[in-house]
């Protein structure tokens, strides 16, 4: 609940951090899609929210010549509508605009996303396979971690106490890379997913010359596979490699059995929603 | 709990409340300015039955808190109507068969009205996914897809401008 709760909106990075450095039960707020229901539902008691949105280290989606560079703050709307974000990295976009609705998108950040750490985060499998960073910004300095560094655990950070994401910085894929983001939710729209999975595919000269291959959904925190990626690499995307590859990706995921899927149906959407995404690469190069 | 005093504007009029950090954006519009026409759901942003324009875009205001709606622009279903005259929208919904129980009706207006401003000549697609985040237990959604594209045809035909309260704040 949040009866005795205060709220805050500083306007400095400096504040922000000594507020939620000093405070044990201080906890930042950006679009609030996460907190907001879980503190509403008494599974979080908060002593402080520090409402994040006046920060401006926070904003923006920038395009940095070798990098792309997005705010914390940028809402899933904000990334679907970005010109960067669609011509460079049309697989986040793709992510962006699967998520929650319309006016859930019109609020959920992509930084709460990141920061909320759920196995099933949208933003987690896209951002894997573009090798994205993670900008950190607190009381200790600022920092930079590989998005696979970030994730600990079900809704676990790297992120020390007084510090905030910033940004997330997305180093510009080589024009050949393409990227299919897939998702199996139990209905069209306003579900996380149960499985989702991004799959990136260079080809040269008729054989992949790279291959990333990420899942989400199916254990403690969203991950690639390098078992799926080394069946891509030095062979061309027939029906054959795409099926091993689609197997072999099953091979490390953990998925759990919760209220909306059973561990096996999980794992048997792994096979297919990788098999799906090669599919359409495949497809697309032709 | 500290009170603090806000300024935001509502239905075009600037008003000042004071907050507190427990209180929702869906609480100050029902509860401090007392526009019954905002209904609550799930709480939980699953329904859109509280859904409001704020800044241009449709949210839940169940997932606003109402300090974090400072300064901002909001419109309810209240600010579709003018002198008491509904909108082309809000008329179509009627005149379509779009609303049975009545209940996610303002959300579902609100919602459809910020797509129609945003793009005016929508797809059956275009609303159906507009609209998602908004359900509706009685009508089986036909035919509030129909009365979304129905106002959007009859605003293409010019037939807009001879009706008030469209085109109006947001
Ligand atoms: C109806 C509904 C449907 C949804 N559907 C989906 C879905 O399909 N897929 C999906 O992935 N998610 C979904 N979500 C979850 C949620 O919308 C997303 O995780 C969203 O991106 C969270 O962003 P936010 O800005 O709202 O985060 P908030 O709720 O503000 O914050 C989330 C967490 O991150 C922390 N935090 C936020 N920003 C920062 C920062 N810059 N630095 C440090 N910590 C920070 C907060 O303290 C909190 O712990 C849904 C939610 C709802 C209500
Ligand atoms: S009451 Fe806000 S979404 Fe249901
Ligand atoms: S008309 Fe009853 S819920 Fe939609």
């Amino acid at each position: 609940m949040l009866s005795g709760t205060e709220y805050v909106r500083p306007s400095t990075m400096d504040e922000a951090s000594g507020l939620l450095a000093n405070d044990e039960g201080a906890v930042v707020l950006a679009g609030g899609t996460d907190v907001l229901v879980a503190a509403f539902a008494g599974r979080m008691s908060v002593s402080t929210l520090v409402d994040v949105s006046s920060l401006p280290e926070l904003k923006g989606v920038e395009d940095w010549g070798d990098c792309v560079w997005i705010g914390a703050l940028t809402t899933m709307t904000k990334l679907c509508a970005s010109d960067v974000v669609n011509r460079v990295l049309p697989g986040l976009g793709s992510a962006a605009a699967a998520m929650g609705c319309w006016q859930v998108r019109n609020r959920a950040t992509i930084g709460g996303n990141l920061c909320n750490a759920s196995p099933s985060a949208e933003m987690g499998p896209p951002l894997l396979v573009y090798e994205a960073a993670v900008d950190l910004d607190g009381v200790g300095g600022k920092r930079r971690l590989p998005i696979s560094e970030f994730f600990k655990g079900p809704g676990e950070t790297a992120l020390a106490k007084g510090e905030l994401v910033t940004g997330i910085r997305i180093p510009k894929p080589d024009a050949g890379l393409r990227v299919a983001y897939v998702r199996r939710a139990l209905r069209r729209s306003m579900d996380i997913p149960l499985v989702n999975v991004a799959v990136g595919v260079q080809m040269g000269d008729g054989v992949g010359v790279d291959a990333r291959v990420a899942l989400g959904a199916v254990a403690p925190v969203p991950f690639r596979v390098p078992v799926a990626e080394e069946i891509l690499v030095g062979r061309p995307l027939t029906d054959s490699v795409i099926q091993e590859a689609a197997e072999g990706a099953c091979c490390p995921a953990r998925p759990i059995t919760d209220v909306r899927a059973t561990a096996e149906y999980r794992l048997a959407m792994v096979e297919v929603l990788v098999r799906r995404a090669l599919i359409q690469l495949a497809e697309e190069s032709v | 709990m500290r009170k603090q005093l806000i300024t935001l504007t509502v239905n075009g009029d600037r008003c000042e409340v004071a907050v507190t950090p427990d209180m929702r954006l869906l609480d100050l519009i029902r509860d401090e300015l007392e526009l019954k026409g905002t209904k609550e759901g799930c709480g939980e942003g699953e329904c859109g039955a509280c859904t409001v324009i704020m800044n241009g875009l449709p949210v839940n205001a169940c997932l606003v808190l109402a300090p974090q709606a400072a300064e901002a622009d909001i419109v309810t279903i209240e600010g579709l109507t003018t002198n008491g005259t509904m909108s082309l929208l809000q008329r179509q919904f009627l005149d379509n068969g779009a609303v049975q129980c009545g209940f996610c009706s303002p959300g579902m207006i609100m919602t459809a009205k910020a797509l129609l401003d945003d793009n005016p000549a929508p797809s059956e697609d275009d609303v159906r996914d507009a609209l998602s985040g908004n359900l509706c237990r009685c009508t089986g959604y036909e035919k509030i897809v129909d009365a979304v594209l129905v106002t959007a045809a009859l605003v293409g035909q010019g037939s807009a401008e001879s009706v008030p309260g469209e085109g109006g704040a947001a």
